[in-house]
């Protein structure tokens, strides 16, 4: 797994829960406070072991924690921007997640981001199957797609499924409230 | 159908037009069915497919163009405006595609421009190309880029053609504003400005590991060429100073003088004192050291009791010889700790580059090495020079 995976929960765990909290995972991960290089390789089961030691330090469930953890990242704002590429509706940018896996591949070719793949069940109902190499990616995907959903200014009901392979996606109101400003133009500020 | 309008692979463009079509195009000619006509039929449909597409007619003027192409020219555009108005055919200004009838008896017009695109019968030059490179008037570091396709002289004349920004692309989005509804969907103008955005977040981060990778190894090659105890350069960075002053004596460059100082009863004060007293004596050691050589010299620390002066460039014997005598003075001043009196000397032996032809690293080295046993040997304290008599 790319390190950028890994940073980003350390990154989450600093930004939302304080340096602290970061600093006990990292010492009961036998880490150092500088933590994951983004840019580097580790192995798929320090993810899980970091993963672990978050929702212990935290007294969270898994799936909480994962959920806030998708949130937090499609609100980053490169990352925002990033995914706001995939449409200039939430439908469309929904009907474009199938594409995301290759054009994250295509940006960064180590990043191995989940398969997804939606399915209509409905009038305004979605399923987004997803399968990655770390159990709990549906979950961090729950998150991010109400990230996106207030983001495109929708009101939608998004649900993580029990078996924790799967979202559902039910749209309510497509034209809920103001969607946030996206402009192609405006260079990326911060890092990821 | 004319040839014209079929692609290099000879299909056809456009369907052919309905039998009973009247055409209202510029230069129909009768009894032909007139692609001029079809075209003015299809127009929408090119419009809406191409939004950087552009009709110049048989009289190089602007007869139909897609809605981004409108967005990028301005308010000010108007269906039936000259083309030059608007573009210039080539890329940069003295790069720009001439039209070379200019003096032949060919050109009607007698204060022509001599651009491709001034009259109708310049646009003939574009016949055979397959592609077109335009800068717009009003912007010109913009430049477009697309397929140009010429309409036959019996149908009146003129060109069609689908544009895009290429390179340009981010320019004219963050000038224009454009959005993802400007462009067509098999455009793969969305896909590089994501991949030129995800890119450039791409090289901030391997930039940032870079930068700490660079930061890593500095001080690892600081720690490696550093005694952790006195701060002092260890022996390996001491021998790569050497060997470079060697080689550098030994090409005609600067001399250089080596001395060799061994601490006398030192081990007297670490099995009496104890290794904290041995390393607060080797500390301040270090210190004397430091406050005593001049600036550009290195002093290192290259065994337990044994450290190293390498004293560049000339430097006369009886300046050595002082300097000496000053270090193992100071040397020699009672030493503190922990309410012991730490007693030291030093005995110092020094070669000069300049006694050898050519200097030797190894031979110095063991040359110093005697002399410094010869000081040991007068009585410790003092300072014996190594191939001399001056001792």
């Amino acid at each position: 797994m790319l390190g950028l995976i890994n940073r980003s929960i350390q990154n989450f765990l600093t930004d939302t829960h304080g340096a602290e909290v970061w600093h006990h995972v990292a010492s009961r991960l036998g880490l150092p406070p500088a933590g994951f290089e983004p840019m580097l390789q580790y192995d798929d089961a320090q993810t899980l072991s970091l993963i672990e030691a978050a929702c212990t330090e935290l007294g969270r469930s898994c799936t909480d924690l994962l959920e806030d953890l998708g949130t937090y990242l499609a609100t980053r704002e490169p990352v925002r921007r990033l995914l706001r590429y995939g449409g200039c509706d939430y439908t469309d940018f929904l009907n474009t997640l199938e594409d995301l896996h290759d054009r994250a591949r295509m940006a960064l070719a180590d990043l191995d981001l989940p398969e997804l793949s939606l399915s209509t069940s409905g009038a305004g109902e979605y399923r987004l199957m997803v399968v990655g190499n770390l159990s709990g990616w549906a979950t961090v995907f729950a998150g991010i797609l109400r990230a996106m959903a207030d983001d495109y200014g929708v009101l939608a009901l998004i649900e993580p499924e029990e078996t924790g392979e799967s979202v559902t996606i039910r749209l309510l109101d497509s034209y809920h409230a103001q969607a946030r400003n996206f402009a192609l133009s405006r260079a990326a500020e911060g890092s990821l | 159908m004319t040839d014209a309008m079929r692609d290099t692979q000879g299909r056809d463009l456009l369907p052919p037009p309905p039998k009973n079509s009247v055409g209202s195009g510029v230069g129909m000619s009768s009894g032909r069915t007139s692609l001029t006509g079809a075209l003015a039929q299809a127009e929408p449909l090119f419009c809406a497919l191409m939004p950087m597409f552009l009709w110049i007619d048989g009289q190089a003027r602007i007869r139909a163009l897609g809605r981004t192409l409108k967005k990028v020219l301005g308010e000010g555009v108007l269906i039936g405006d000259t083309f030059t108005r608007h573009f210039s055919v080539g890329r940069r200004e003295g790069d720009l595609l001439r039209c070379p009838d200019g003096l032949s008896p060919q050109c009607e017009f007698e204060n022509c421009s001599h651009q491709i695109g001034a009259c109708g019968f310049s646009l003939r030059h574009l016949r055979d190309r397959r592609s077109i490179h335009l800068t717009l008037q009003t912007r010109p570091k913009i430049g477009l880029r697309g397929d140009v396709l010429s309409l036959p002289t019996t149908e009146g004349g003129g060109v069609l053609m689908n544009l895009s920004f290429g390179i340009y692309l981010s320019e004219v989005v963050a000038t224009l504003g454009l959005t993802e509804r400007d462009f067509a969907a098999a455009d793969l103008a969305m896909e590089m400005l994501y991949l030129q955005e995800a890119k450039s977040l791409v090289m901030g981060e391997l930039r940032a590991l870079t930068a700490r990778l660079d930061q890593a190894r500095q001080e690892a090659e600081r720690l490696a060429l550093t005694d952790p105890l006195t701060r002092l350069s260890n022996r390996r960075a001491m021998e790569q100073a050497l060997s470079q002053a060697v080689s550098g004596a030994a090409q005609g460059g600067a001399p250089f003088a080596l001395m060799q100082i061994d601490l006398d009863h030192f081990k007297r004060v670490n099995d009496s004192h104890g290794h904290a007293a041995g390393d607060y004596v080797l500390q301040s050691v270090a210190r004397i050291l430091r406050e005593t050589v001049r600036h550009g010299d290195m002093a290192g620390r290259v065994g337990g009791d044994e450290f190293l002066l390498l004293l560049r460039g000339p430097i006369e014997r009886h300046a050595v010889k002082a300097l000496a005598r000053r270090i193992i003075a100071r040397l020699e001043e009672p030493k503190w700790f922990s309410g012991h009196e730490c007693l030291i000397s030093g005995s110092i032996g020094v070669v000069f580059s300049g006694d050898y032809g050519p200097p030797d690293l190894e031979v110095m080295q063991a040359d110093a090495d005697a002399a410094t046993y010869s000081a040991k040997d007068a009585g410790r304290g003092c300072v014996r020079f190594a191939r001399s008599t001056d001792n």
